[in-house]
């Protein structure tokens, strides 16, 4: 759920944006009056730390909890909390992604809320939960954060591009992907198709639903034998490949990064583009000059399926308020806030009693794609290594200048040696 | 005002030995010179009076009191740079005002002795100056207005003058005289210059290679050396020295060299009969050129070639080739003499000298 | 002869008072009185040195022999991390760059500034704006700097494409390609470490005597033979410690490839430091990034004890 990564915000190691709101007088009287809590996270947006200080206004004034809300950018977040857990003034919330909640959990950085989340008291909010996407969230019968949101992925498509070049459907399938792109492109001033490959952008993120798709993962399912050298994974990347250096309809790696072909898009010099649903408002918002949708990821091998991490709330295991802490985890999963949070940053909540489209048809269709077709990440504390190897022979492959073999065959050997130390 | 004394002092920095085994007292009120080529240690013991270095072995007494193991701060000696080490950044007054200052002397009563010591010096209208507006005459005045303003036990002085130029150096060398016979504070006082040493000195002592080769007043050191290393020092041109053998004949004592021998009397050269016994075998005859004299051939005397001849003046220097030696005479400016003349050259056995073969003077009275 | 005495007169006044034990005792005694008070004015720095250097790199030692320590529990492996970063592909490819870059990097970033320093030194006027100009660079933030350039090598809108493509090229991939990418890196670090060695080279000439250059000017030399015959040889001393100096610095490349490449792409611009950056924090690989982190520290280590080395072997020679 690296939804975004703003490079202005690696600028900010220095700038903590932190909110000490003064809780209201009329404080309840569950004696968290006076408890101050540590609260981080990641951003899905710029204007996040602005948002929240008015959203968290309203539990701070209800429970006499200060939050003090610190944004940690994508780029430093091992680093920041890495530091930050192995000390003793730990943040009490933070925001975890699948990635790093098993990573850090299992070294004893998060409390376990299995039982607080199978409470009696949490019972009635514990139902709106699905079991399917709480299952992908537990390691070894630990839970170590309460789901929040997945993230999707969605095609964006210029259709005043593609009635130029008198295609009407929006691509589903590779290979009328490959045909429409080629049909529309004129680079370098139109080009065909664009979706991230590197380390940099997270490019993992936006392949390995193709992975899924062709039949196979990254990792066996008790993650016991890496499965990066395989069929699938070895189809799906030629696939990534074949768009760049083959069929010649994505640009080159390096010449636009993630934020640059968002731009491209914008500019209307790009057909077809994978990014996150957060952009939707985004788009809307800024009003482009021409028709535009957004779609599923196009399928392959007969198959199609949304792939996404999960976003939790985690209690630090270090942190001294660890009832104040259950009260903001409790908060921030709520209905009403996952509703507000999910109007702006569209992403899809982890509660099925949330409708939080807000009326809007694209969305609306987002959603559906995730709750018929959803293949998740799975947590796992070596889940983040693995997709760092993975990552590392896509980015090799899509240069054009490593066979996709030879990556991948690198990348295997690394992730058995990861998976076989303790 | 202090008398200091320094006893088998030896300093070693590593295998070199700076330093070798110095005695030396220095009374009350004197200004001693310490003379010497660079290099032979005279600057190291400066240092060690001072405290700037820890001394190997040997003690350092001053006025009485062993100060080997006090700070150089506890020691109450002044010193004078060869290149003054005036502080950059502050002016004239502030210099000389500084170790008053340093040891808490009260506002009014450092402005007092600066402007005594400024009066003194003749610098009282240079105080507000900067140490880089001064010329070097006006610097060497002020460090050494800010080595008296303390009022030390002992003035230490490292080549003061050697910064300056020849007309200013003969100047502020007689008014480093006059200073010293007005404070009359215990001076010890490095120089390689002779000239300095010998204008200035009551005594002073020569060394050489970390020893002390001679210490006595500068005409004495001067008419008799204690060795050949003083000999050659001291003096321009430096002492003839030439080579021969002492021998034995029937009784009498000779210098023999080839085509020459000289009687060696004991009783006009000053030399005990048995030092002569002992230093039987090859030596050198030492005389000074203003003790030697051209005759003509025929006549007694070193037979030699006329070499060069350097008019200076006041005198004519000649060289006289003397087998492999070249020995230098000092002849009134109108004496006759041309090169590649045959010569005898002639001289007083009284002002002569002769050294053993360990480099000493064999004349009585210097002690061995 | 009344008063001249030769050396080693035995005088009375010369013997002296303290025997030898009481020599060597006071003698003990005002050295331990000298080095408490150095001790004293030692102390705080040694304290501080102790809790942020010595201790931690201590920690970091004992760390690569263990796995977890920093989060987790510790547990002592022995040799296990060492030989796996022996081992370790990816390092050595890291290994490889860093070396690549530094070879490049410091003879590039040399070359310019002994060059801009002897330009510095001829021409006085102006050459004060150009000073600071030079050392602007390491004014600005490291991250930032790099950020710049960011949007100097960026392949559409970047302005390096811009200025190729109004003159008819077709745009360089500066950071998409190998070894462009690393390239650019050293481009990067060239430009905002010039300022630094242009100051530092200056002062060096500036100390070449006067007299040695209009010696050879007599002698006919002329600008160019001058500035490589008489110049650079007197600036050999400074360019060992230089080189100790840049090779600290640049062995520890980070910034610029976290910020612009992330060690990409195919870890063409990958260095040992974010090697050890990615095991630490992504992997949680604690072990692994401390014996690499003392490798690291190691080998510069042996880097500048053999420069001192060849430092202090030339100057016995010269001596």
């Amino acid at each position: 759920m690296k939804i975004f990564r703003s490079r202005s915000l690696s600028v900010g190691a220095a700038i903590l944006m932190v909110f000490a709101l003064v809780a209201a007088a009329c404080g309840g009287d569950d004696g968290f009056e006076g408890v101050t809590l540590k609260f981080a996270k990641a951003p899905h947006g710029e204007d996040e730390a602005d948002n929240m200080a008015q959203w968290l206004a309203s539990f701070q004034e209800e429970t006499g909890i200060t939050v003090e809300h610190t944004i940690v950018p994508w780029d430093e977040l091992e680093a920041t909390y890495t530091a930050n857990f192995a000390g003793n003034d730990v943040y009490d919330v933070t925001y975890q992604t699948s990635t790093h909640l098993t990573l850090f959990g299992e070294l004893g950085a998060f409390s376990d809320v299995t039982s607080r989340f199978n409470g009696d008291d949490y019972s009635t909010d514990r139902s709106h939960f699905p079991d399917s996407i709480v299952n992908a969230s537990v390691y070894k019968d630990n839970l170590y954060g309460v789901p929040f949101i997945i993230g999707t992925i969605a095609m964006y498509a210029n259709l005043d591009l593609m009635a130029e070049a008198g295609i009407t459907e929006i691509p589903a399938t590779g290979e009328e992907l490959v045909a429409a792109a080629k049909a529309i492109q004129n680079p370098p001033d139109v080009w065909g198709f664009y979706t991230p490959t590197t380390v940099a952008d997270f490019g993992w993120y936006f392949n390995l639903q193709n992975v899924h798709n062709f039949g196979g993962d990254i990792v066996s399912d008790d993650f016991e034998s890496a499965t990066i050298d395989s069929g699938p994974v070895r189809n799906a990347t030629q696939y990534a490949v074949d768009l760049i250096c083959t069929h010649e309809v994505q640009p080159r790696l390096g010449q636009y990064d993630r934020e640059g072909a968002i731009e491209l898009f914008k500019a209307g010099k790009l057909a077809f583009l994978l990014d996150e649903p957060s952009r939707v408002a985004v788009f809307e918002e800024e009003g482009l000059p021409f028709d535009w949708d957004i779609a599923q990821p196009v399928g392959n091998n007969g198959n199609i399926s949304q792939f996404s991490t999960t976003g939790h709330w985690s209690i630090a295991a270090k942190s001294e308020n660890q009832d104040a802490a259950w009260e903001l985890v409790k908060f921030l999963s709520s209905a009403d806030f996952s509703q507000t949070y999910n109007e702006r940053y569209a992403f899809v909540p982890a509660r099925d009693d949330v409708d939080s489209t807000g009326g809007n048809e694209k969305l609306a269709r987002n959603f559906e794609w995730a709750m018929t077709t959803w293949d998740g990440l799975v947590t796992h504390p070596k889940i983040n290594g693995l997709l760092d190897e993975y990552v590392k022979a896509l980015e090799a492959a899509t240069t054009c200048d490593t066979p996709v073999a030879e990556a991948l065959a690198e990348a295997q050997a690394r992730a058995e040696d990861l998976l076989a130390r303790g | 005002m202090a008398e200091v004394i320094l006893r088998q002092l030896t300093k070693r920095f590593g295998a070199t030995t700076a330093v070798d085994d110095v005695s030396l007292r220095i009374p009350d009120g004197e200004l001693l010179v310490l003379l010497g080529p660079s290099g032979c240690g005279k600057s190291t013991i400066l240092r060690l009076i001072s405290g700037l270095e820890d001394a190997t072995s040997g003690e350092i007494a001053i006025d009485g009191e062993l100060v080997n193991f006090k700070d150089p701060t506890e020691r109450n000696v002044a010193m004078v740079f060869q290149n003054y080490a005036l502080y950059p950044h502050m002016s004239v007054s502030k210099n000389i005002a500084f170790p008053l200052e340093t040891a808490r002397m009260p506002k009014p009563k450092v402005r007092d002795a600066v402007a005594r010591a400024a009066e003194m010096l003749e610098i009282g209208d240079l105080l507000g100056r900067l140490p880089e507006q001064l010329s070097g005459g006006q610097r060497q005045r002020v460090a050494l207005a800010r080595a008296i303003v303390r009022q030390p036990l002992v003035f230490l002085m490292d080549e003061p003058l050697s910064n300056l130029d020849a007309q200013l150096r003969v100047q502020t060398r007689l008014e480093l005289t006059a200073l010293h016979e007005r404070l009359g504070i215990t001076t010890v006082y490095v120089t390689h210059d002779q000239v300095e040493a010998m204008t200035m000195g009551r005594r002073i002592a020569v060394m050489q290679s970390g020893r002390l080769q001679q210490v006595g007043a500068p005409v004495d050191v001067y008419r008799t050396p204690a060795t050949t290393f003083v000999a050659t020092f001291m003096g321009a041109p430096p002492m003839n020295l030439i080579d021969g053998e002492l021998r034995a004949d029937d009784g009498r004592w000779q210098f023999v060299r080839e085509g020459y021998s000289l009687d060696v009397d004991p009783a006009v050269m000053g030399i005990e009969p048995a030092a002569l016994q002992q230093s039987a075998g090859p030596v050198r005859l030492g005389v000074r050129p203003e003790h030697l004299t051209l005759a003509e051939p025929a006549a007694a005397g070193i037979p030699g070639i006329v070499q060069f001849l350097e008019p200076v003046g006041s005198d004519l220097f000649v060289s006289v080739g003397v087998g492999e030696h070249r020995v230098q005479v000092r002849m009134p400016p109108d004496a006759k003499a041309e090169r590649e003349d045959a010569v005898r050259v002639s001289f007083d056995p009284a002002r002569s000298h002769i050294f053993g073969s360990d480099d000493r003077n064999l004349r009585a009275g210097l002690a061995r | 002869m009344e008063g001249s005495v030769a050396a080693g007169a035995a005088e009375e006044w010369a013997e002296l008072t303290l025997s030898p034990r009481q020599y060597r005792q006071r003698a003990r005694r005002y050295r331990a009185r000298t080095s408490r008070r150095a001790i004293g004015f030692l102390a705080p720095y040694t304290a501080i040195w102790a809790v942020f250097l010595a201790f931690p790199v201590g920690w970091g030692v004992w760390l690569s022999f263990n796995t977890g320590g920093i989060l987790g529990t510790r547990q002592f492996v022995g040799f296990e991390n060492w030989t796996r970063a022996w081992g370790d592909t990816e390092i050595r490819t890291a290994v490889r760059n860093t070396a690549v870059y530094m070879v490049i990097a410091i003879a590039v970033v040399f070359g310019l500034a002994i060059f801009l320093a002897s330009l510095l030194n001829k021409h006085r006027r102006g050459s004060n704006f150009f000073k600071l100009a030079l050392y602007f660079p390491l004014l600005a933030p490291p991250i930032l700097g790099a950020m710049m350039w960011f949007f100097m090598v960026h392949f559409d809108f970047g302005v390096l494409n811009l200025i190729l493509r109004q003159f008819g090229g077709a745009g360089i991939n500066y950071l998409g390609e190998n070894p462009n990418a690393l390239l650019t890196i050293v481009a990067v670090e060239v430009w905002r470490g010039l300022g630094f060695w242009v100051l530092f080279y200056l002062a060096g000439i500036q100390a070449v005597p006067e007299e040695l250059l209009a010696a050879g000017r007599i002698d006919g030399a002329k600008a160019w033979r001058r500035f490589a015959r008489i110049t650079v040889p007197t600036l050999r001393p400074l360019l060992l410690f230089a080189l100790v100096v840049a090779i600290i610095f640049n062995a520890q490349l980070f910034d610029s490839v976290q910020v612009l490449t992330e060690g990409g792409p195919a870890l063409g611009t990958a260095t040992v430091v974010w090697f050890i950056f990615k095991r630490m924090f992504a992997f949680q690989d604690t072990g692994l990034a401390f014996a690499t982190s003392v490798g690291l520290l190691l080998v510069i280590l042996a880097a500048t004890l053999l420069s001192f080395w060849a430092l202090a072997k030339r100057q016995a020679r010269e001596a």
